[in-house]
């Protein structure tokens, strides 16, 4: 199936970013694949207005986009996917807990705990971290996609940072965000 | 490896499982691209008349069978705008 050579341009470019937001913001894989779809339909039938835009502005739009398509369903549901993806996870942590102290356990232990971690931060210090993480952003693109100082950025990204160094033990971490 | 360093490396680690996939984004543009060729490329003037038809195609009915009826807002037969209109064309 052909798709138009600006949107494939478009898409190859925003859509990590997009999905690392969807997903940030509602902690749930299968809902950020479906909200991605829907943003990108979206793009697809505003294509002509949106070539005319640089890259930032064009992110900015998109996320907005996305940011639209959250709120809605998040008001549609009533509830919180991420919190069921937390309680889950610990449900796992819990059952992994007993099968051995050998590194490799412990390695999928440790990223089962970072996993419940993430999922139990507040939607505003997930997304970004997860603009950061999954999608390699710097503060400074990662503000000027959500419309936040870059500076702000910088400050949450150290707050998620400090909270999953807790939960993990590394106090070093903690220690250094508060510098 | 300083305990920052060991977060960096369970966060890349953690990352691994959730971006996207190839799968995934093939999956996610042949969903645009099937959208796209069900929606109106753009606003078709030929269709809307086409589709809004059936009531103009009443009106006018309405409008044979009883010219002096009125009852069409501005399109009364005795009204001021009508008159008008008829004197200047």
């Amino acid at each position: 199936m052909s798709v138009d050579p600006d949107f494939e341009q478009l898409y190859a470019a925003h859509r990590q970013t997009l999905h690392a937001y969807v997903l940030g913001r509602t902690g749930d894989a299968e809902l950020a694949l479906d909200l991605l779809q829907d943003v990108f339909v979206r793009a697809w039938r505003n294509l002509a207005s949106l070539d005319s835009l640089p890259p930032g502005r064009q992110r900015a739009w998109l996320i907005s986009v996305a940011r639209n398509l959250v709120v809605d369903h998040h008001r549609a549901q009533g509830t919180r996917r991420a919190t069921g993806l937390a309680l889950a996870c610990e449900a796992a942590i819990g059952e992994r807990a007993a099968v051995g102290a050998d590194a490799e356990a412990l390695e999928h232990q440790r990223l089962e705990l970072l996993d419940a971690a993430i999922w139990r931060l507040p939607d505003e210090l997930r997304s970004v971290l997860l603009l950061s993480v999954l999608d390699g952003r710097t503060s400074t693109e990662i503000g000027e996609a959500l419309g936040r100082p870059a500076g702000t950025v910088r400050y949450q990204l150290a707050q998620a940072r400090r909270r999953l160094a807790l939960e993990l033990g590394l106090d070093d971490v903690e220690r250094g965000a508060e510098r | 490896m300083t305990e920052s360093d060991e977060l960096d490396r369970l966060l890349a680690a953690w990352a691994t499982r959730y971006r996207l996939t190839q799968v995934q984004v093939a999956s996610v543009r042949a969903h645009v691209a099937s959208s796209e060729s069900a929606a109106p490329a753009a606003l078709d003037a030929e269709w809307l008349w086409w589709l809004l038809r059936p009531v103009t195609a009443l009106v006018d009915r309405l409008e044979l069978a009883e010219p002096d009826a009125g009852g069409f807002g501005l399109r009364s037969g005795s009204g001021p705008q009508w008159t008008t209109y008829l004197q200047l064309a």
